[in-house]
């Protein structure tokens, strides 16, 4: 096929006009000749690359193509010479001057045209529509469930609030459940006030999950080095459910799907666990995580399930047959949380190496990247990640900002109001308020569109 | 208990005299200050007796305090009270000790500090050491700073790295940090310590307390005292116990007993163990060092344990300099008794591999044998001294030392045959002149321009690809015998060197910057100024360039290697005169005074610090003129005695008492078999006619002296090359290649028997060229067994064994 368009080229390249055009012959290649043929040649071929020619360019590299026409954002290329990503280029000195890195870019953007007879090539990958706000209900009818006269529940006594480690919002009624102190406190979002609370003896939730329809709450954690599980309430009675999984550890990682049959979990234990919910039988132990795994969701369509470790490692299974779809690799620390666009289509996963990552989940590559949390120069990790019904996103950063961001990914506003970190964010079922949970203990209620704090939960 | 050692201590003080009291007591520490409601000192009552035999005495003394209102004393413990000054009195037997007592600020609590308080609990519980969360990955997905090197990093990671994790702020006894501590949860490391311990309150208060950062006010620990410096104690049934008092000293001038937070270890537990709270414990006679490690600081004093047996140092033992003094000093100190002289042949050729690396003639041994003149072991060395070949020693010591070797191909290496080749005869040519060595050195690091044309600037070009760090660390170790490797990742962890050191040193090499000239081999070294100063990896920020363990000199803009070079060889800096009087001393006992001589570190002490602080002196008092200090080395008694054992000095490898047995050099190995069968032999990559000594980039490829242990040159470590035996070395020589031609080749025996000499005559020549000794009657006898009778062919044969099995022998491959 490639071969084809490029005889394409070859014969059109007598009508097209040189001058305005980036070309790999006339721009490109005299950049590489300067800095990067050095490694980069037939006979040597660092990584497998030879940016000597460019037929071999467009063969790629050991790890794959290194240009995506059209997207330089997603070109290999281009990222590791801007030291977005690694291996950094050239090894161990500055980057390029801008000029140049300028040009780069130009070229990828342009279509990768290779001499003043080319013309623009076009990705073979399909485009994503970032704008496109998905149905609210991705395909499942909510409930409004609201929790109806919760039993009193007796904690021991504490001397200040634990961080917010989970957090969680119905997406059909003003509920939110926050973690508290060995129990789970429910929150109605409109009038800020608390509605009761849920027992969990087994110690520190560190997830909280609302099932789609909003009748279901998932908590999982447990106590460190000990033992850890699942355990689902009934939102509207509070009454436990099901309790999942035996861990040796706590939970740090878990999810039901859509349609209610499947749990999955995982922690330090670096498996991917996914049981039925109806008799709590495990269905699937799958080994394939390097370390802790620390983020998972499934897809609002209930066929995927997306699991993300401590060291970057990003997984997308058939949490029916338990087999890999895809193997996202992006992120090169610890992946926090992620979220899926109620479409399906969109994934967005954030990390603690700063980045926010949307991949497109049709054909399993990242469509998009960006750095929410910039602290000075570096990139500041992502601790939280929550998409509103309209598809826009909120984020916590570790620059103790909590961010507001369009579909596509564009910074909107931030919210700054934090002495320590911001844990967790999430937007309320309407999409117009941002919960953010802190270090401090406290649910800080937050207006993007007017840029104004509303409220804290309970006060 | 350890007033149950005191009773057997007193025992055996009772059973060898009526009445042995002590000379004196004393209270330790003599001035005790109390600041703060938590503050503590641990007391030590120490009895010196006759020949200055040191007895912790603290449970069997009497201790009171003068005022007791403001301490109480419990358990070796002093505590506070109340505020108020007074004294605390000791007695024990007839003597009195005192020490002033201050208590200030009684009630102030001092808020839980994490880099005060509980960083040095996850030293002393052994958390962040490098097998456990200290490793560079962590441990079980835990990671600490190697021991603490990186206080804000451990916070963030303790606090804010897995939020919710590790500490519980609601319930703070049950964060994870503590049910792991005691085994309350799994816990790969097990149960560090109890729930009742200081330790586990000190991490509950400060989790309490909300787990705070500190403020920039927690001032820095400058360094940490070991009490009560150096112990001599006597080998006893039970035995004996001495505890130990660590004191820190603060920047801000505060000063904290920290016994119970340092760690100890003991560079010989055979003669000196000491446990966990700072309990030392006498083992069999000996020398010890034993150290406590507190914040990145590290500190040992000596334990010396006498023989339990009476000992009389025997009168008379000649002095020929002041080597011997030291020495001697030192041995009767240890009560260790020298071995006798050695005998003139034993000297004859010890000196002569030493120094010129060859064994001597027969002509050579015969006459000194014959010499009855006072001064003959003198004369000898002088004329040595003089000979080429003492050249061709030190050119190859210095080549192994500066990696004098080519570049390997395709690496980009800037260490073309041609820059080997006059980086070696320049070189040479130094040795050849005596150059001082202080004066070579600063030529060195000035070193610059062509690397064909200009051979000092081969110190900046490198068989390997040039790396600013490596280039520093091997600086640092060649010139001060220092090995700073590990900071570059990591605060020394048994050493004074913190990454501030590292990174403050590799900032004067920033600068160097080679062009290639159009020949290829030719490349250019020159320093570009403006580069000065190496980014810190913890700070992520350029640090001032500073000079290893000295000052941060203000060099900005300017080629810093002058005043590098300048600060290097100046006497302030005593690490480079050691550095060198230890390596020419290691060379002609086999073993330094520090040893390895590249391994200077607090944790690796010198065995006679003396002496080597008197042979530093002295290179810097002869100008660093090498030669006179090898002239003293030579003459002294301690480098002429036997290598025979008597009961006292048996044990002793590391104090000079006897000469120790040692592997010949690879290289005189060689040359010493050649001179044995009087032939030539074959060096790869060399012509032939050369000896092993003298090639220009070592022998490291050639085959037999690779077995052999030859430096290859490919690090500036004393440990390139090798001198142990092993079973290729064995083999070779029974039949190896080269050896077996060399045998061949010989003429030796052949023209002897031409020229008629008696069989018997032919032996004694043989082993004189071998061994430098005549046969004893049994070998005579033995060997002239095998010959007489047999015909000429046969008789050839037998001669041949002869030689071969000489060379086979034990006393061949060793100088003793």
């Amino acid at each position: 096929m490639r071969n084809v368009l490029y005889v394409v080229f070859l014969l059109s390249g007598v009508m097209a006009h040189a001058a305005e055009k980036i070309t790999y012959e006339q721009h490109v290649r005299p950049i590489f000749k300067q800095h990067c043929l050095n490694c980069h040649n037939p006979d040597k071929s660092k990584g497998d690359l030879d940016l000597a020619s460019y037929k071999a360019l467009l063969t790629g590299s050991s790890s794959g193509e290194v240009v995506v026409p059209g997207n330089a954002d997603a070109s290999a290329l281009y990222l590791v010479m801007t030291h977005a990503e690694e291996p950094e280029m050239p090894p161990k000195k500055p980057r390029l001057p801008e000029k140049e890195l300028a040009v780069i870019k130009a070229w990828i953007v342009g279509g990768v045209i290779e001499n003043a007879g080319g013309v623009a090539k076009k990705s073979d990958k399909r485009a994503v529509n970032f704008d496109v706000v998905a149905s609210a209900d991705g395909g499942i009818k909510g409930v409004p469930v609201v929790p109806e006269n919760l039993p009193k529940v007796e904690t021991g006594e504490i001397l200040r609030p634990h961080p917010i480690t989970a957090m969680a919002t119905s997406a059909w009624a003003p509920v939110a459940a926050v973690a508290g102190h060995e129990s789970i406190l429910l929150y109605n979002t409109e009038t800020r006030e608390e509605l009761g609370a849920l027992p969990f003896p087994e110690r520190i939730p560190y997830v909280l999950k609302f099932s789609r329809n909003g009748e279901l709450l998932l908590a999982a954690g447990g106590r460190g080095a000990h033992s850890g599980k699942v355990v689902i309430f009934d939102v509207r009675t509070g009454e436990r459910k099901a309790e999942i999984g035996d861990e040796f550890d706590v939970v740090l990682a878990a999810d039901i799907s859509a349609d209610h049959r499947f749990v999955a979990l995982g922690g330090p234990g670096k498996l991917v666990k996914i049981y039925s919910v109806a008799d709590g039988r495990e269905l699937h132990k799958i080994k394939k995580h390097t370390d802790w795994v620390t983020a998972m969701a499934f897809s609002p369509d209930g066929t995927m399930l997306a699991s993300g470790d401590r060291s970057g490692g990003l997984h997308v299974w058939d949490p029916e047959g338990g087999s890999i779809i895809f193997t996202l690799d992006a992120h090169k620390q610890q992946v926090t949380e992620m979220a899926w666009r109620a479409d399906s289509e969109l994934l967005v996963s954030v990390a603690e190496d700063g980045k926010l990552v949307m991949w497109d989940t049709i054909e399993g590559w990242a469509a998009k990247t960006v750095v929410p949390h910039k602290e000075g120069k570096k990139d500041g990790a992502v601790l939280s990640v929550a998409y509103a019904k309209d598809g826009y996103l909120a984020t916590a950063g570790r620059n103790k900002s909590v961010g507001y961001l369009t579909g596509s990914g564009s910074f909107k506003a931030s919210f700054d109001a934090f002495e320590d970190l911001p844990t967790r964010v999430a937007f309320t079922h309407d999409g117009k308020h941002v919960l953010a949970g802190d270090f401090e203990g406290r649910v800080q209620v937050w207006d993007p569109k007017e840029k104004r704090r509303v409220g804290f939960l309970g006060q | 208990m350890r007033w149950l050692l005191m009773i057997g201590m007193m025992a055996v003080f009772a059973g060898r005299t009526e009445a042995v009291k002590p000379m004196e007591l004393k209270v330790i520490p003599a001035e005790i200050v109390l600041s703060g409601q938590k503050d503590r000192q641990t007391i030590v009552v120490q009895a010196v007796y006759e020949g200055g035999i040191t007895v912790d005495v603290t449970a069997n003394a009497k201790i009171k305090l003068a005022n007791n209102r403001i301490a109480t004393f419990q358990d070796d413990v002093l505590r506070p009270v109340a505020d108020g000054k007074g004294h605390l009195e000791a007695s024990f037997g007839s003597k009195k000790a005192k020490a002033s007592v201050k208590v200030t600020q009684s009630s102030a609590q001092r808020p839980v500090s994490f880099r005060l308080d509980v960083e040095p609990v996850f030293m002393r519980a052994g958390c962040n050491s490098g097998s456990c969360h200290g490793s560079a990955r962590g441990q079980d997905g835990f990671h600490l700073s190697l021991f603490g090197y990186d206080p804000d990093g451990d916070y963030w990671r303790i606090t804010r790295q897995m939020i919710g994790r590790r500490l519980d702020l609601a319930v703070p006894e049950k964060s994870l940090l503590l049910e792991k501590s005691i085994g309350a949860v799994n816990h790969s490391g097990g149960e560090l310590f109890t729930k009742d311990s200081e330790y586990y309150e000190t991490i509950l208060n400060w989790i309490k307390a909300g787990a705070p950062d500190d403020g920039d006010d927690v001032p820095d620990v400058t360094g940490i005292e070991l009490h009560p410096g150096k112990l001599v104690c006597k080998e006893t049934t039970p035995p004996q116990a001495h505890q130990m008092v660590v004191m820190a000293n603060y920047e801000d001038g505060s000063r904290r007993d920290i016994t119970h937070l340092a760690v100890y270890m003991s560079n010989n537990e055979g003669t000196a163990s000491i446990d966990e709270d700072g309990e030392v414990t006498v083992g069999q006679s000996g020398s010890a060092y034993v150290f406590a490690r507190f914040d990145k600081h590290t500190v040992g004093t000596e334990v010396v344990v006498l023989p339990r047996e009476s000992f009389n140092w025997p009168k008379g033992i000649p002095e020929h300099n002041y080597i011997d003094e030291l020495v001697f000093d030192k041995l009767e100190k240890l009560q260790i008794v020298p071995s006798e002289l050695s005998t003139d042949e034993e000297f004859m050729r010890r000196v002569y591999l030493d120094v010129v690396g060859l064994p001597p003639t027969v002509e050579e041994y015969e006459a000194f044998v014959a010499d009855t003149s006072e001064s003959k072991r003198e004369s000898l060395v002088m004329k040595l001294l003089e000979r080429e070949e003492f050249i061709d020693m030190w050119a190859m010591k210095w080549g192994e030392l500066l990696q004098i070797v080519e570049g390997r191909q395709n690496n980009n290496s800037t260490r073309p045959l041609k820059a080997v080749w006059s980086y070696y005869y320049y070189v040479r040519e130094h040795v050849a002149q005596n150059t001082p060595l202080d004066v070579m050195v600063r030529e060195l690091i000035n070193g610059g321009g062509s690397n064909l044309h200009s051979p000092q600037s081969n110190f900046y070009t490198s068989p390997e690809q040039f790396e600013v760090q490596k280039m520093a660390e091997n600086v640092a170790q060649q010139f001060l015998g220092a090995r700073i490797q590990c900071a570059q990742c990591h605060n020394h962890p048994f050493d004074r060197w913190t990454m501030d050191d590292y990174y403050g040193f590799t900032g004067f090499f920033e600068g160097l910057t080679y062009k290639k000239a159009p020949d290829g081999r030719e490349v250019f070294v020159r320093y570009a100024p403006g580069k000065l100063g190496s980014e810190h990896p913890v700070y992520k920020e350029k640090i001032p360039v500073k000079y290893l363990g000295g000052e941060t000199p203000d060099l900005e803009g300017k080629d810093p290697r002058p005043a590098l070079a300048e600060w290097m060889t100046s006497p302030d800096n005593e690490l480079f005169a050691q550095n060198f009087a230890n390596r020419i001393w290691a060379h002609f006992f086999g073993r330094g005074i520090i040893d390895p001589v590249d391994d200077v570190r607090i944790s690796n002490p010198p065995s006679n610090s003396e002496l080597l602080a008197e042979l530093s002196n002295r290179l810097v008092q002869y100008d660093y003129d090498m030669k006179k200090l090898v002239e003293d080395i030579l003459l002294s008694r301690t480098y002429q005695l036997s290598s025979r054992l008597n009961d006292s000095n048996r044990n002793d490898f590391q104090h000079f008492s006897h000469a120790y047995v040692r592997r010949l050099l690879p290289e005189v190995m060689l040359d010493t078999i050649s001179a044995a069968t009087d032939t030539e032999a074959t060096i790869a990559n060399y012509p032939k006619g050369l000896r092993a000594t003298q090639l220009f980039q070592g022998g490291g490829r050639d085959n037999f002296l690779r077995t052999f242990g030859a430096s290859t040159r490919e690090s500036v470590c004393a440990c390139e090359v090798k001198t142990d035996a092993t079973l290729a070395q064995a083999l070779e020589l029974i039949n190896g290649e080269n050896v077996e031609r060399l045998f061949r080749e010989s003429r030796v025996i052949y023209e002897r028997m031409k020229e008629g000499v008696s069989d018997e005559e032919i032996v004694e020549e043989l082993y004189i060229r071998a061994l430098t000794r005549k046969p004893s009657d049994v070998e005579r006898k033995k060997f002239m067994d095998a010959i007489v009778g047999a015909d000429e062919k046969e008789k050839k044969q037998a001669l041949e064994d002869v030689i071969w099995a000489l060379i086979n022998s034990t006393e061949f491959g060793y100088n003793h």
